[in-house]
C-alpha cells in the first residue's frame, strides 16, 4: 500500500485529501444506518463509508477511476448527515464533491449533469426553461434596485412558483413603499454544478451574479432556497467572490426579524398543526434549524417534530447533490422514506423553506398516495398573514 | 488447509441461489469489503447477499463441497479483523436482512433478523418501554447478529450483563449446511447443551446467524449521572475501585477515558472542561434511588481527588457525556491516519496498576514522537480499549504499533491474570495470544470444537479461537 500520489494524477482535487483527511474515515460506520442512500442500496459503496473506502482506492492506486466508482459517489445526495456524524470528522462532502470534480474532468460526470451545464450556459438555469421567463411568475414589473435583493433562484423561478409570489408577497407586505429589488438577470446560483463537480461554470455564475448583486445596491439579500442560501452564503466566498459585506439571509431568517419587529402578524386563528422537514443545505450545511420554526411558532402555528429524525439527524429529502436530475427513483424513494417519518406525527401538512425538498416531497406524496400536504414555509406563513 | 479457488462455475451457482443481483464480483466492492476498522486488509473473491437461511444453507453446502472459505459479515465495524477475508472466498453480508420480525410485549421477547442495528432496535423497543441492555459504542452501527458472534458487551455490562445475557434462541446455519435453531423461546429451558452460549462468541466460525430471539428488559425509570475529571489515571482507576468495592448497588455505567482520549472525544461531543482522566458515573432505577445511589457515588469519587466534578445537568447533557464516551475511538481519529484499538480486561483491584502500566507503553516503545495512546472503556468491569494512534503507511510504525500490542498483552496483561479480550474477539490481531492466557489443553478443545461443527475449516478461517 502506498499513499504517495502517482505521478501527473489525475486526482488534483482530491491530492489535498490524500495526506491527512481520507485517513480520518476508520470505517467504524456510525454514518451508515441513516444515510438515505444506504436505505436502498445493496453493497457498502452505497453508504458514505463505502464511498470514502472509493476514494481512498483511488487515492492510493489500489483502484482506477471507473464508471462505477462514479456511480456510486453521484448516488451522494451531499446532505451531509455523514459529516455530521463523523466523530473523525471526516469532512466527507467536500471529498465527495472534490472527487466529482475530478471525476467529471475524466469523463466520468453524469449525463443529466452535462445536460444541466448546456442548459446553464444556454438559459442561465437548470431546467432548460427560457431565461426571459424568470419573472413570469410575477404580475407586475419588479424593481431593479434597493437594500433588499430577493434571489429568487431556479426552483422557485420556474417550479415552485407559489414559492415565488408568497415570497414576495410578504416582501411587499412589510415594505409597502418599496426598497427592495428582484432582479431579472438574475442567473442560476451554481448550486447544482458544485455539487456535482462542474466548479468552472459554477465561478462565472458567481462573478455575474455578484455583479448583478453589487449593482441593485443590496445591503441585504435574501433568498427562499436553502440550496441558493449555502451557495451565496458559503460557497461564493470559497470562490473567493467579495460581496462587500451585504448581509445574506435566508428568508425565514428575515421572517423571524420581521415577526420580532412587529412587522408581519397573523390575520387570523386558525389552529393549523404542521410537521417541520430540514432541508439539508439550511440544517446540517448552515445550522439554522431554529428560525423557521419560530416563525411557525410565533404564528400560532402547532409544529410537530418528526420523532428522532428532525434538526441534525433530519433525513435528506433525496433531490439534492444532483441526485433527482440523474437517479430519479433514487430521489423519490428517499422522500417517501421522509414522508412515512412525518406521518408518524399525525400532522397532514409538511411545511420545508426549500422549494427543491418541497418539489421532491409533493411528487413522493402523489405517486405514493401519502395523506401529506406538502408546502413551503413562506406560502403558508404568507397564507397566515396576507 | 488449502482452499480451491472460486470459479465462474461457483459465481454462476451463488447467482442461481440468490439471484443475479445479489452476488458481486466488482474490483471496488471487493476492496471496500476487503476491511473493517483494523489496519488488516484482505479481497474476497465474491460478495454474496443470502436473504433467507435456505440461501445460507445452499451457499455453505456448495461451499463445503468445493472447500471455499466463507466469512459472515454484519456491519464490518469490527475491531480485531474479524470479518476479513484473509484466505479469499466468499463474503456473506448479512447486513441487508434487517427486520424486526416480533416485539412481544406480553412475554419479553423480541425476534430480530440478523442485520438490525443496534441502535434502531432500540429505538424501536423504547416505543414499548423496554430495551436491549448491551450496549456497545459500535451500537450505531453494528448489528445484533455481530453483536452475539461476538459477545458484545459495552457501557452497562456490569450491570446488565453481556449480549450472552439476552440471547434466547438462535436460527444457525451449520458449515455443512444444516439449519439448527439453539435454545428456546421459553425463558427457562436445560434440554440440550447450552448450544446458545456456544455459539455466543464464536466469531463466526461456528455457523452462520439468521435470526435471533432476545429477552427484553423494561426501561429504567431514571439515570442519574456525574462525571469526574483526575489529574492522574491512577487516581481515577482508584475512584473506579472504590466504587465497586464498596457500594452495594451496581451502577449501569462506570466508564474511564484518558487524558488524550478525553480531548478528542469532548473536542467532538463540544464538552468544554478540564483535560484529564475521565470517570462517566451512571445510577439507573427508580427516581429517588438512582438519585441516592449517584451522591453516594458521588462522595466516594471526591475522595480520590478529582480536578474537576459534576453531576449532568438534564438529560441532554447526560446524552452529550455519552456521546462523547461512545464516539471515544473514531474520535482518537482526529489525532493520527490511524487507530488500532485493542480490548483487554482485568480484575478490578488491578486497575490502577494497569492502567498506569498502560499509559507507558509510547515511552517504553520509544515513540512518543507519532504514537498517541488513547485508553477508555468499561473500568466498572475491568474492560479497558487501549488504542494506538498512529500513521499505518509508515512501515516502522506499524512494527512499533504490532511491539506495543505485545507490550500490552504479554507483559502486563495476562502477567496480571487478565484476558486478552474482554467484548472484541480473538479475531485476526490475537490469536497469538490465547495458548498463554488458555494452556494447550483447553486450546485444544476449542480446536476440536471446531472441527465437530466444520470439518472442513471453511468458515471464517484462519482466525479466532478454533482457527
Amino acid at each position: 500500500m502506498t499513499t504517495e500520489p502517482k505521478e501527473e494524477s489525475k486526482l488534483k482535487r482530491l491530492e489535498p485529501f490524500a495526506e491527512r483527511e481520507i485517513m480520518r474515515c476508520m470505517r467504524c460506520g456510525f454514518c451508515r444506518p441513516l444515510c438515505p442512500t444506504w436505505g436502498f442500496s445493496e453493497w457498502d459503496t452505497g453508504s458514505p463509508r463505502g464511498r470514502m473506502m472509493l476514494v481512498r482506492g483511488m487515492l492510493q492506486g489500489d483502484l482506477e477511476p471507473s464508471e462505477y466508482i462514479a456511480d456510486r459517489l453521484y448516488l451522494c445526495t451531499t446532505c451531509g448527515y455523514c459529516e455530521w456524524r463523523c466523530p473523525a470528522g471526516t469532512k466527507t462532502v467536500d471529498i465527495i464533491e472534490a472527487a466529482r470534480a475530478d471525476l467529471a474532468d475524466l469523463g466520468l460526470g453524469r449525463k443529466s449533469h452535462h445536460y444541466i451545464e448546456e442548459r446553464i450556459r444556454e438559459e442561465n438555469n437548470p431546467l432548460g426553461e427560457a431565461k426571459e421567463e424568470r419573472t413570469s411568475w410575477a404580475s407586475k414589473e419588479l424593481p431593479q434596485k434597493g437594500d433588499l435583493m430577493y434571489f429568487v433562484g431556479c426552483m422557485a423561478s420556474y417550479r415552485e412558483q407559489g414559492t415565488a409570489k408568497a415570497t414576495l408577497n410578504l416582501i411587499e407586505t412589510v415594505n409597502p413603499e418599496g426598497g427592495y429589488s428582484v432582479i431579472g438577470d438574475e442567473l442560476c446560483c451554481g448550486s447544482v454544478l458544485l455539487r456535482t463537480g462542474h466548479r468552472e461554470v459554477a465561478k462565472a455564475l458567481a462573478e455575474k451574479n455578484a455583479e448583478l448583486i453589487k449593482k441593485s445596491g443590496a445591503k441585504i439579500i435574501t433568498t427562499s432556497c436553502a440550496g441558493c442560501y449555502r451557495t451565496i452564503r458559503k460557497d461564493y466566498e470559497l470562490l473567493g467572490i467579495d460581496l462587500n459585506g451585504v448581509e445574506i439571509l435566508h428568508f425565514p431568517e428575515l421572517l423571524n426579524r420581521w415577526i420580532d419587529e412587529g412587522k408581519l402578524k397573523p390575520k387570523n386563528g386558525e389552529k393549523i398543526v404542521v410537521t417541520y422537514h430540514d432541508p439539508c443545505h439550511l440544517g446540517r450545511h448552515m445550522k439554522v434549524y431554529d428560525e423557521p420554526r419560530e416563525v411557525l411558532k410565533k404564528l400560532g402555528v402547532e409544529v410537530r417534530e418528526i420523532p428522532l429524525r428532525n434538526r441534525e439527524t433530519s433525513a435528506c429529502c433525496g433531490a439534492g447533490g444532483g441526485v433527482r436530475a440523474e437517479y430519479k427513483d433514487s430521489a423519490l424513494e428517499a422522500a417517501t422514506e421522509r414522508l412515512k417519518q412525518a406521518e408518524e406525527t399525525g400532522a397532514k401538512i409538511l411545511v420545508t423553506p426549500c422549494p427543491f425538498c418541497t418539489f421532491n416531497l409533493r411528487e413522493a406524496a402523489a405517486k405514493n398516495n401519502i395523506d401529506m400536504k406538502v408546502y413551503d414555509l413562506v406560502e403558508l406563513v404568507a397564507k397566515i398573514c396576507t | 488447509m488449502k482452499y480451491n479457488p472460486v470459479t465462474p462455475k461457483i459465481i454462476s451457482e451463488l447467482e442461481n441461489i440468490v439471484g443475479l443481483k445479489n452476488v458481486i464480483t466488482r474490483p471496488e466492492e471487493l476492496y471496500v469489503y476487503s476491511r473493517d476498522s483494523t489496519i488488516f486488509e484482505h479481497s474476497p473473491d465474491v460478495v454474496v447477499i443470502p436473504k433467507t437461511a435456505e440461501q445460507v444453507s445452499e451457499i455453505l453446502k456448495l461451499a463445503n463441497r468445493e472447500k471455499i472459505p466463507v466469512v459472515p459479515r454484519g456491519a464490518g465495524t469490527s475491531a480485531s479483523g474479524s470479518p476479513i477475508p484473509i484466505m479469499g472466498g466468499i463474503v456473506l453480508d448479512m447486513s441487508r436482512n434487517d427486520k424486526i420480525l416480533e416485539i412481544d410485549s406480553h412475554n419479553l421477547t423480541v425476534e430480530v433478523e440478523s442485520g438490525v442495528v443496534c441502535d434502531l432496535l432500540n429505538e424501536e423497543l423504547a416505543k414499548h418501554g423496554f430495551f436491549f441492555p448491551p450496549d456497545p459504542a459500535s451500537s450505531p452501527a453494528c448489528t445484533i447478529a455481530g453483536m452475539v458472534a461476538n459477545n458484545s458487551a459495552g457501557n452497562m455490562a456490569m450491570k446488565y450483563g453481556t449480549t450472552r445475557d439476552h440471547v434466547l434462541w438462535l436460527e444457525v446455519v451449520l458449515p455443512t449446511g444444516e439449519i439448527i435453531q439453539t435454545g428456546s423461546t421459553t425463558i427457562k429451558s436445560v434440554s440440550q447443551f447450552d448450544l446458545t452460549r456456544l455459539m455466543v462468541g464464536s466469531e463466526g466460525q461456528l455457523g452462520v446467524i439468521t435470526k435471533v430471539g432476545l429477552k427484553l428488559t423494561p426501561l429504567p425509570e431514571h439515570h442519574a449521572t456525574a462525571f469526574f475529571i483526575f489529574k492522574t489515571v491512577e487516581d481515577a482507576a482508584k475512584a473506579a475501585v472504590r466504587v465497586r468495592s464498596t457500594m452495594t448497588t451496581i451502577p449501569c455505567m462506570l466508564e474511564f477515558l484518558n487524558e488524550t482520549t478525553t480531548r478528542a472525544a469532548f473536542d467532538y461531543a463540544g464538552l468544554e472542561y478540564p483535560v484529564g482522566y475521565t470517570i462517566i458515573l451512571d445510577f439507573d432505577g427508580a427516581k429517588d434511588t438512582a438519585e441516592a445511589d449517584l451522591e453516594a457515588g458521588f462522595k466516594l469519587c471526591e475522595k480520590e481527588n478529582p480536578i474537576y466534578k459534576e453531576k449532568a445537568k438534564d438529560a441532554a447533557h447526560r446524552t452529550q457525556l455519552l456521546t462523547a464516551r461512545k464516539a471515544a475511538l473514531p474520535a482518537l481519529a482526529r489525532l493520527r491516519p490511524t487507530t488500532c484499538m485493542e480490548d483487554c480486561t482485568v480484575q478490578i483491584t488491578k486497575l490502577p496498576q494497569a492502567a498506569k502500566a498502560i499509559e507507558e507503553i509510547p515511552a517504553r516503545l520509544g515513540a512518543e514522537d507519532f504514537m498517541d495512546l488513547g485508553n477508555f472503556g468499561h473500568i466498572g468491569d475491568g474492560n479497558m480499549h487501549p488504542t494506538f494512534c498512529f500513521d499505518e503507511r509508515i512501515e516502522e510504525q506499524r512494527d512499533v504499533f504490532f511491539k506495543g500490542m505485545d507490550i500490552l498483552y504479554e507483559d502486563i496483561i495476562l502477567p496480571l491474570g487478565g484476558s486478552v479480550t474482554g467484548e472484541h474477539g480473538i479475531g485476526l490481531i490475537r490469536a497469538k495470544y490465547i495458548d498463554r492466557e488458555h494452556g494447550d489443553a483447553s486450546v485444544k478443545i476449542m480446536r476440536g470444537i471446531k472441527k465437530l461443527f466444520d470439518p472442513n475449516m471453511i468458515l471464517n478461517p484462519g482466525k479466532g479461537k478454533g482457527g
